[in-house]
């Protein structure tokens, strides 16, 4: 929640103050507007025909709804006596939506495409720079012909003609927030991507994570696409511009179908599914057939959508209270109600003034929200996945130990006890009748022993009964004090004092920690060469330190040998959740450290 | 001990067939006495109450209650009988929990038939007796040791360290470390393990 916060201070901070044209300081004084409606390429030339024109104050939007949706607007001007030294430009404000603008019937730029090739252009302040070869002293006219995608077009800001510098350091300050700013998002997004496609690659396996992958997928596509194409690139053609509106209009799909859980009955789930496929029909439609005209004047019902699945969502969700989802999905359902309620208050901005820019801090607010509870969904889903499989391998791990303790226990409490009776009978069936063939009763005698050695090494190997009758500390001080004495090193012993530490830790802990020392020890004697080897035992109140350290050779790797196996041994450390670091170099002896956590 | 004196013994395991070869292995011998069996912790401490033994010979490993924890009762009251553990654990860790002034001896159940008599008539005597599993046999007559420094090996192969081995028999560790010497020396080893897994090879 803190980062949440934080998060969101700092896309307030960094998004622009978008400012309407600002008029003061201006040089230039623009004479009154002239609206043409329609098209006419002559229009651009400074003696074309104005009659059709009408007087018009800017800015002043049309209704690009009608026979056309576009439009050419015309205005003269005469330049003050001493030139800039960076020369002129002119400031003309948001257009809605593409715009070519003619200077004294030359072309001077443009954003978007206009024509049939049509390309919206982003909604942002347009700066161009008046060439010295086309300016004349007095009775400029500059032209400006607009097409709209939308319901309403033309100039959405003030026109200012001012010296390039001015002009072009407003232009650079606003352009650099709103990049800032978007980068921001995009950045976020792209680490919540990163991640998403790690935990997935690793194979976590969750129906959730598929539609919040799809989440990120869509929402990436529509944010890079705006941001790095829509700005920068002029290759950007209609079919790409188009994908990036279908994307965005497929959005509520994934959250309807995130949110069906929320819902024991029927028609809610059937309705929710419908408006999910409704927005995916749309965003095929926008993709494939769509003309982009048509994106805009759909946008109400996008939106209409949008609300129909909040609406029904909204209440079933607070009927069925907090714990109706998981946290994960949740935290997704969170995010994307903020982003609908930013969306909301960005597309009744736009409504209620279409001259206001769009609102897009509101909407780069909601966006920053969804991308960060994405993240924090995936986070959160991550560790519940982690921690159900360490509960899985831990009761894995549980029910292979119990099954080696019983067997232990039969093979020695039964079979091995058995066995000795059988050898005490002979051997006194032996003694009572002595005779020739002697040897024969010797040899199956002998046989016996070998067999009750065996099986007691091997229910030994199944599960160390000294652990369990007579505790971890006398176990691991024998194991090491024989092992020191049979191979000839000395040994250095810090273990607590009699048993009392190990009272709370689960026999799995010991049996662990007893068969990690015991494995240590097989690869001193077999590879190090030793002549001191120091063992730590240390119960801290969160959990067992055990640290074997030698003064060997070194650089020889742990090997999997008698006893357990290393294989065996890491999984049983990853059950409890411990970790097991071994460190060593040539000639500088081995480090062996397990931590065990309690609980 | 006079020679006339009967060993009276007690002996307790829950292993029906082992405790039934128990009963056949000491009625053959005339200086001891069975005054009764148990099959639970409990039946022979009710057991050790009523007839009061010399000795009483306990398996490590009875379901209701461990060697040990008998130990400890028996300990508490009055006039402890000796204690002879049997066991099927050749770990040192047992013979280290078993080197108690309480716990007399310690014996193998499969050495039974070498150990058990012999072991009976030491802690008898007052010392103690520990039968020394995988070397039970190997320390044969014909050794060019002493039956001291057999008894050294004996505990070094069963993993006790040269002060473990000192404590239990009750010698300094500088004496205990002699005796490893010579042994090595005489069987002209390098070193105490190596001892070991000669004469176990020789058995």
């Amino acid at each position: 929640m803190k980062y949440f916060v934080f998060l969101m201070l700092a896309v307030v901070f960094m998004c622009p103050a978008q400012v309407i044209g600002d008029m003061s300081g201006a040089r230039v004084v623009l004479r009154p507007w002239t609206f043409l409606r329609g098209d006419d390429v002559d229009w651009a030339k400074p003696d074309a025909d104005e009659s059709a024109g009408t007087a018009q104050t800017v800015p002043e939007l049309f209704d690009a709804t009608g026979d056309s949706p576009m439009a050419w607007y015309r205005v003269r001007f005469d330049l003050p006596r001493e030139r800039p030294a960076g020369g002129w430009g002119v400031r003309t404000g948001r257009i809605l939506t593409s715009d070519e603008v003619y200077l004294n019937g030359g072309l001077i730029g443009g954003e978007g495409r206009i024509g049939a090739d049509f390309v919206d252009a982003p909604q942002k302040e347009r700066v161009y720079r008046l060439p010295g070869h086309l300016l004349q002293p007095e009775d400029n006219v500059l032209a400006v012909r607009v097409q709209s995608s939308q319901a309403r077009g033309g100039l959405a800001g003030a026109v200012v003609v001012d010296a390039w510098e001015e002009i072009s350091r407003i232009a650079q300050r606003q352009m650099a927030r709103q990049k800032a700013s978007e980068a921001f998002v995009l950045g976020l997004l792209g680490m919540t991507l990163v991640f998403w496609a790690m935990l997935y690659v690793r194979g976590v396996p969750h129906r959730g994570y598929l539609w919040i992958g799809m989440l990120i997928v869509l929402f990436t596509l529509v944010f890079g696409l705006e941001s790095l194409l829509f700005y920068e690139a002029k290759w950007l053609t209609p079919r790409l511009q188009r994908i990036a509106v279908a994307a965005l209009a497929a959005l509520p799909a994934p959250f309807f179908m995130l949110s069906l859980p929320v819902f024991d009955s029927r028609w809610p789930t059937l309705v929710l599914k419908g408006l999910a496929g409704l927005c995916a029909a749309l965003a095929c439609f926008i993709a494939i057939a769509g003309n982009l005209q048509w994106c805009h004047r759909i946008e109400p019902l996008w939106m209409g959508l949008v609300l129909a699945g909040t609406a029904i969502i909204v209440p079933g969700f607070l009927r069925k209270g907090w714990g109706a989802l998981p946290a994960s999905d949740l935290c997704v359902f969170a995010g994307f109600l903020w982003l609908v309620a930013f969306s909301l208050v960005e597309y009744l901005v736009c409504q209620w003034n279409p001259l206001l820019p769009p609102f897009s801090l509101a909407l780069h607010i909601g966006f920053a929200g969804l991308a960060a509870s994405l993240a924090v969904a995936l986070s959160i889903q991550y560790r519940a996945t982690y921690r159900q499989l360490r509960h899985l391998s831990r009761q894995l791990v549980g029910t292979e130990e119990q099954e080696r303790k019983r067997l232990a226990a039969t093979l020695h409490n039964e079979i091995a006890p058995t066995l000795s009776a059988v050898k005490l009978d002979i051997q006194l069936l032996l003694r009572r009748c002595p005779r020739e063939e002697d040897d024969d009763g010797k040899r199956i005698v002998a046989q016996l022993s070998d067999s009750i050695n065996a099986l007691r090494d091997f229910s030994h190997v199944l599960r160390p009964a000294e652990i369990d009758q007579l505790g971890l500390t006398v176990a691991l001080r024998a194991l090491a004090e024989r092992t020191a004495d049979q191979h000839g090193f000395s040994l250095e012993l810090d273990l607590p004092e009699g048993e009392a530490p190990f009272a709370g830790i689960s026999p799995d802990m010991s049996v662990t920690i007893y068969r990690a020392a015991q494995e240590a020890f097989n690869n001193i004697v077999r590879h190090a060469s030793a002549d001191s080897v120091r063992l730590t035992l240390e119960r801290k109140s969160s959990g067992l330190r055990l640290r074997i350290s030698d003064n060997g050779r070194g650089g020889a790797p742990l090997q999997a040998n008698t006893g357990i196996g290393l294989l065996t041994l890491r999984e049983h450390v990853d059950a409890l959740a411990g970790t097991c670091r071994v460190t060593t170099a040539t000639g500088k002896g081995m480090d062996i450290e397990l931590w065990l956590p309690i609980n | 001990m006079a020679p006339h004196q009967l060993i009276r013994i007690i002996l307790a395991d829950d292993h029906q067939l082992f405790l039934e070869g128990l009963q056949r292995l000491f009625s053959d011998q005339p200086d001891i006495q069975l005054e009764g069996f148990a099959r639970t912790g409990r039946e022979a401490l009710a057991l050790i109450e009523a007839r009061k033994p010399d000795i009483v010979v306990l398996d490590i490993d009875m379901p209701d209650m461990d060697a040990f924890t008998i130990a400890n009762r028996l300990a508490g009251a009055g006039d402890p009988p000796r204690i002879i553990l049997l066991s099927m654990h050749n770990e040192t860790a047992y013979l280290l929990a078993a080197s108690r002034p309480d716990i007399q001896g310690y014996v193998l159940k499969d050495a039974a038939f070498d150990d058990l008599i012999h072991a009976v008539h030491e802690v008898h005597a007052g010392r103690r007796y520990m039968s020394a599993g995988i070397a039970d046999d190997a320390v044969g007559s014909r050794s060019p040791l002493t039956p001291r420094e057999q008894e050294v090996l004996r505990y070094a192969a069963a993993g006790l360290t040269t002060r473990q081995t000192a404590d239990q028999l009750g010698l300094s560790a500088k004496t205990i470390e002699t005796h490893r010497t010579n042994i090595i020396r005489k069987l002209d080893v390098a070193n105490i393990t190596e001892a070991v897994h000669i004469t176990m090879r020789l058995r």
